[in-house]
């Protein structure tokens, strides 16, 4: 944690070689984050830009009271859901019987992995809290008080949705199993 | 990391194994190093990303409502979205190839679903094609332009030469050309696919020519070339420009990770120039100095060490020690994928088979889901089956 305000007053000062640190720290977890929480792989690289560039404009009021990586995740988090609820947005407006059918995305070639894309899938059933909750415990291995504070919510809630998302989850997958 | 909860039967075992694949995921690092090209300038106050951000939270109600009617109006009218499927290809006859071309007005729309018909040209044939964005195309004789499976333009064979206009923030034009893919905001450039050699010449503006992890940026007056097929990074081959244009010499071995500004740096673009020179002892000289020290430039001259040792000393051993070296020093590296390919391509070049499988078999399981598996698995193969 002292190493990541160090890395962080070094950023502040304009140090390039601090900033490229930071990014390659944080750059997997971002892309891997908002893979997770299903921005699709054509939007992902510019869903990425918008943290780093949030994080860098943030860094000035960054005051350490969390940890470096709790914030980058709470920004993320933000930013994939504002892109899910742009997402959902365009899926309603498709629906008009005047609009031009959405093109079909394209899986991301570099994630060709069958069960990728099956998890996607069935994290895809969740709804965006329990999804973002499980992803965050599951995936990328907060605690429940880290994911508290990057969700803005009690404890308790977060240990409520991880229990329903893990059983949604499974239920998904045994449906697909059969 | 937290182990799932107690999941007892099969499902539950798969899932966990899943899930075990995602926290494993690597991404594509293609797009983690265009996302750093774009935001590396921010500290210095230069090179602002190409794309404007939107704001993270709408400031106000009023926002809000703007926002949201500005994208129904996109959403809306789908027809000003700009793709990259063909509109129209008009083919100039074999009798006025010498006149000018003609000019492309508006036609039928081809919908993005559809598939295209490749658009080829005989002898002393030329065509012109518009692509939706307002790209035009330039055919040259005995040339073939199709669209790849991801619907981007492909070079088949032949000459091209492309107009783009500026594209939409957050969009880019992109054409494929055997294993590479050029990527561009808005230029002119020329690709050539020819005797097994891809070419790429920049009249006007900045392209970028990937190849799996690997890019090279190219400005105006910069030509470049590269094979067709093979591991091997692509040779520099220079182009005659039109007169007055500058040319510039590039190659892969600049860009890889090439995005030093800090003052680490300075040996390490000082150690490059020395190559370029033709002085690679000087030059790696300078990168055992550089890598001793640390951060992104000591990692980048630990991992450019075993390319000059490869290619400008011809010492592929040395090369291969270099890379293990980088590795057991950067085991996570930015690139750990890089070096982990270029000891099993030159293992599989010396015949070291034994050594070359079993570096085959550790990079498809430490990156299962590389976009450079097939590739690494058509090798082991060739290797496996080797006498």
């Amino acid at each position: 944690m002292a190493e990541d305000h160090a890395l962080v007053e070094r950023v502040r000062k304009g140090d390039t070689l601090a900033w490229r640190t930071l990014y390659e720290r944080y750059s997997q977890p971002v892309f891997r984050f908002v893979s997770a929480l299903g921005v699709p792989p054509e939007e992902r690289e510019d869903a990425a830009q918008d943290v780093f560039l949030a994080v860098y404009r943030g860094l000035k009021s960054f005051r350490g009271e969390a940890q470096l990586s709790t914030w980058i995740y709470r920004i993320a988090a933000r930013h994939a859901s504002h892109l899910g609820r742009r997402r959902r947005m365009r899926s309603f407006l498709t629906l008009l019987p005047w609009h031009e059918a959405e093109p079909e995305a394209q899986p991301d070639p570099a994630e060709k992995a069958s069960e990728l894309r099956l998890l996607d899938q069935l994290l895809a059933k969740l709804s965006p809290k329990k999804r973002m909750v499980l992803v965050l415990f599951e995936i990328e291995g907060l605690g429940v008080n880290e994911i508290a504070d990057v969700m803005g919510c009690p404890p308790n809630t977060v240990w409520s949705r991880l229990r329903h998302a893990r059983a949604e989850l499974v239920k998904a997958a045994r449906r697909i199993a059969r | 990391m937290k182990s799932p909860t107690h999941r007892t039967d099969e499902t539950d075992r798969w899932l966990s194994e899943i899930i075990e694949a995602a926290r494993r995921r690597i991404g594509d690092e293609v797009a983690r190093r265009r996302v750093w090209a774009r935001v590396e300038g921010l500290p210095a106050g230069k090179d602002q990303p190409r794309r404007r951000a939107r704001t993270l939270a709408l400031p106000a109600l009023t926002g809000a409502l703007v926002a949201i009617g500005v994208v129904a109006i996109l959403w809306l009218v789908p027809a000003t979205r700009p793709t990259h499927a063909p509109v129209v290809a008009k083919r100039a006859p074999s009798a006025t190839a010498s006149v000018p071309q003609p000019r492309i007005d508006a036609a039928r729309v081809v919908s993005p679903g559809a598939s295209a018909a490749p658009v080829r040209t005989g002898r002393g044939e030329k065509a012109r094609v518009a692509l939706v964005g307002g790209v035009g195309v330039e055919l040259d004789a005995d040339s073939v332009l199709s669209w790849d499976a991801e619907r981007r333009p492909l070079v088949e064979r032949g000459q091209a030469r492309f107009e783009v206009p500026h594209q939409a923030p957050g969009s880019r034009f992109a054409v494929s050309a055997g294993p590479y893919v050029i990527t561009v905001v808005g230029t002119k450039f020329h690709v050539g696919v020819v005797d097994d050699r891809v070419s790429i010449a920049v009249e006007e503006g900045v392209v970028e020519v990937w190849r799996g992890a690997r890019s090279v940026r190219l400005v105006e007056g910069d030509s470049w070339a590269g094979p067709m097929r093979g591991l091997a990074p692509p040779a520099v081959q220079h182009r005659p420009l039109a007169a007055g244009v500058s040319s510039r010499r590039v190659s892969l071995a600049e860009t890889p990770a090439s995005v030093d500004s800090g003052p680490a740096s300075k040996e390490l673009a000082e150690a490059r120039s020395a190559l370029k020179e033709g002085r690679p002892d000087d030059a790696l000289a300078m990168l055992s100095h550089c890598a001793k020290g640390a951060g992104p430039a000591a990692e980048n001259a630990a991992y450019e060490m075993g390319r000059v040792l490869r290619e400008g000393l011809h010492r592929p051993r040395a090369a291969i020690a270099a890379w293990g070296a980088y590795r057991t020093r950067f085991p996570d590296g930015l690139l750990r994928a890089e070096a982990d390919l270029s000891i099993l391509e030159t293992l599989a070049k010396l015949g070291d088979n034994a050594a070359a499988l079993a570096e085959a078999e550790a990079f498809l399981t430490r990156y299962p889901s590389s976009e450079r598996r097939d590739e690494v698995a058509r090798l082991a193969g060739r290797v496996r089956g080797a006498p």
